[in-house]
């Protein structure tokens, strides 16, 4: 049985009710689901959650290596010349989501640090909808570099090898709060506390357990809206 | 048996395999032109549809993502039209309306963004043409590519029907690294079936060769010193089943017949030097003995006349032992030539009776001996020849244990002696061959000594004949007439 069945399973039994997991492509489509109530919690980037926490209610945050951080990577080619940033001025540039924090908003953010213009600092840019699209969209040559969820391509790098990839990392971001799992304000405290209590007692039941495994994850915990302080100023300042 | 010269090249055991292989080469040549001659023809008309289809499929698909310029998903559309077949080597290029590269299916090459003045000429001119309406056009470059290519190009409209960029696709007319595999283990399989027919043609014309090298064998050697040996005849080629066999047998059976020739023709060169040798015996006998016996005759008439002393009559003594002694030597010496002219006496058939039976009680035979002498005259030396040798011959025939017997008859016009043996029978069928020279046995002594008692008893106007008679296995009767026939000489 695949991952997401067998997540949405763990959560149907966990929550006593029927719980169906869709995977969409592009943050803005979440936004817009969550808002129209077609879904009632989701899986999310911090930068759409900091955009629309007025409507959004953090449920549970991941850890990864016992921390609910995780850093934006910028990567390029295996065999490429590149070694900075700087590098890649002019150069043909792959983000992943204009909603994503690791995808786009650190390395803006890191690009404005250096004193550049963000939006001119590449010849040509374009998106991918996808983290894992980034790394093959600079794997093929495709773009000269590309910004990346940090935890995906380590967990990808994992799964495939160091040489699977054929991309390697030239930046990393500060740390920041991972992506977190949030519900729609327009659902019930009792169903936010029902989900939250579900996903944090994954690790202590044996299929929760081999789900987080699955997903190279600690476990979840309640998490702090506070943990996402440092994406909403680069928000103000790079967004 | 004429020599011809050897010429290895021309022999059957090469000429054979190196026609095979000819063959196997003419149509390994021929099934590898007409497998490239359709795969050519093949591989254009696959193109020229696969390329037609593609660019007209990915200019309706691409609309959308060419008006976001979006340029990921039009990324992923020509990498999986350019991937979609195994032995398509093609590639795929999006033209946006800036006349740049918004995607291309081997990015490396034609980097997003590149200028359309970066692709190879004649591309270029498929981007024009298409601009300007005259798409899907095709042509075929080599330009910038290892193998022929076919481009085909088609124009991106936008539903208002403005073009909104162009989409070219290379489909490569040279064969796949996987077709050029398939193609080869094809090649290869047609080498190993040519090594393998060669083998086979080798392993056919082997027997002939083998026949070839005995027939060779023997004529080096010389047939006349060979006789009927067929030893270099290998057994397996004997005891074949096909026309080889047929051949090997046949040629056995021939140098058989022709050594069996060249015996009898021995034997009748040494008869004939015989009977010469007789012949100067017979006037020997009659130049010397008949002086001798004028001689002898004087002297016992000297002698009537008496009156002869002491020293006279030692003298006439020692002239007389003289003639006596050159008298009996000539005797000694000639005894066939002088044997040859007396008549058969009773005393003939008593020595040809005492030399048999030691011989057949050596070979544990029983001898029943019942040859009377004719009261008629016949010549004494090829009646004891004659019996001597059908004597023999029925006590090789009878075999340890068995018996042999000799009876005669006379009658007014003939003295019949028959000799019975049992144990082995002989068919008349047989004896007439034997005695009419056409069959000999695998013993030749049997047959030959048949076939020269037949010559003598002919000679003296006599046959022989086969009789069947019980409870003997076989009885020849020898008949030889009473007024005989005198032989020519002496």
């Amino acid at each position: 049985m695949g991952l997401l069945r067998r997540w949405a399973a763990y959560l149907t039994d966990a929550l006593g009710r029927d719980v169906r997991l869709v995977p969409f492509a592009g943050y803005q489509r979440v936004l817009e689901a969550l808002e129209r109530s077609e879904l009632e919690a989701a899986w999310l980037c911090g930068y759409p959650y900091i955009l629309r926490r007025a409507r959004l209610r953090l449920v549970a945050v991941p850890l990864w290596h016992g921390q609910p951080l995780y850093q934006g990577y910028v990567i390029v080619r295996e065999d490429s010349p590149w070694q900075d940033l700087r590098d890649l001025r002019g150069g043909i540039f792959a983000y992943a989501d204009p909603l994503s924090n690791s995808g786009y908003l650190v390395v803006r953010h890191g690009l404005a640090g250096m004193g550049f213009e963000p939006d001119r600092f590449f010849g040509r840019t374009f998106f991918t909808h996808a983290h894992r699209h980034v790394i093959d969209a600079v794997a093929d040559g495709l773009a000269d570099g590309g910004a990346v969820d940090g935890y995906v391509w380590e967990v990808l790098r994992e799964m495939r090898g160091a040489r699977g990839l054929r991309t390697r990392v030239i930046w990393r971001s500060d740390w920041h709060g991972f992506p977190p799992v949030v519900c729609s304000a327009s659902v019930s405290e009792a169903l936010r506390l029902g989900l939250q209590r579900a996903l944090i007692g994954m690790s202590a039941s044996e299929a929760g357990q081999r789900i987080l495994s699955d997903l190279y994850l600690d476990a979840f915990v309640a998490g702090d809206p506070g943990w996402y302080r440092s994406i909403e100023r680069m928000a103000g300042v790079a967004g | 048996m004429a020599v011809v010269a050897a010429r290895p090249w021309a022999t059957l055991r090469w000429l054979i395999p190196l026609a095979m292989l000819g063959v196997a080469l003419a149509g390994g040549a021929v099934v590898v032109a007409v497998t490239f001659a359709v795969l050519e023809q093949t591989l254009r008309g696959n193109a020229e549809q696969e390329s037609s289809r593609l660019v007209h499929t990915l200019s309706l698909a691409l609309v959308e993502p060419v008006l976001r310029r979006d340029v990921w998903q039009v990324y992923q559309l020509v990498r999986a039209a350019s991937t979609a077949s195994p032995d398509a080597s093609g590639e795929v290029v999006v033209i946006d309306e800036d006349d740049r590269v918004l995607a291309a299916s081997q990015p490396l090459r034609l980097p997003v963004g590149s200028h359309v003045s970066a692709l190879p000429r004649d591309w270029q001119a498929l981007v024009r043409a298409a601009q300007v309406g005259q798409s899907p056009r095709t042509s075929t470059t080599t330009a910038d590519r290892a193998s022929p290519a076919l481009i085909t190009a088609a124009a991106i409209r936008s539903e208002e029907g403005t073009v909104i960029g162009v989409v070219l696709a290379a489909h490569a007319l040279g064969l796949s690294a996987r077709q050029q595999m398939l193609l080869l283990q094809q090649l290869g399989l047609i080498g190993v079936a040519t090594l393998l027919i060669v083998a086979l043609g080798r392993r056919l014309v082997q027997p002939i060769g083998s026949l070839r090298d005995s027939m060779a064998r023997v004529e080096a050697e010389g047939l006349s010193a060979r006789g009927a040996d067929h030893a270099d005849v290998p057994d397996v080629l004997l005891q074949r089943r096909d026309e080889v066999g047929d051949l090997a047998r046949a040629y056995v059976a021939m140098l058989r017949q022709i050594g069996h020739q060249r015996l009898l023709e021995r034997q009748v060169l040494e008869a004939e030097r015989l009977a010469r040798v007789g012949q100067i015996a017979a006037t020997l006998a009659h130049e010397v003995n008949n002086p001798i016996g004028g001689l002898l005759a004087a002297l016992d008439n000297r002698r009537l006349r008496g009156g002869i002393d002491a020293q006279s009559e030692r003298t006439l003594d020692v002239i007389e032992r003289g003639l006596r002694h050159i008298a009996q030597t000539v005797s000694a010496v000639l005894n066939e030539a002088r044997a040859g002219h007396h008549a058969l006496q009773a005393d003939d058939l008593r020595d040809l009776r005492v030399l048999l039976e030691p011989f057949a009680q050596r070979s544990g035979i029983t001898l029943d001996w019942r040859v009377i002498r004719p009261a008629a005259e016949l010549p004494a030396v090829p009646v004891r020849q004659v019996l001597l040798n059908l004597s023999i011959n029925a006590i090789h025939a009878a075999g340890f244990g068995g018996k042999v017997a000799l009876w005669s008859q006379e009658t007014d016009t003939a003295w019949r002696v028959s000799v019975a043996n049992s144990g082995q029978a002989l068919s008349a069928a047989d004896f007439d061959a034997l005695v009419g020279g056409r069959q000999w046995q695998t013993d030749v002594r049997v047959g030959l000594g048949l076939w020269v008692s037949a010559r003598l008893v002919a000679d003296i106007g006599g046959q022989l004949r086969w009789v069947a008679q019980a409870p003997w296995a076989t009885v020849i009767e020898v008949v030889f007439p009473l007024v005989p026939i005198a032989r020519a000489g002496g």
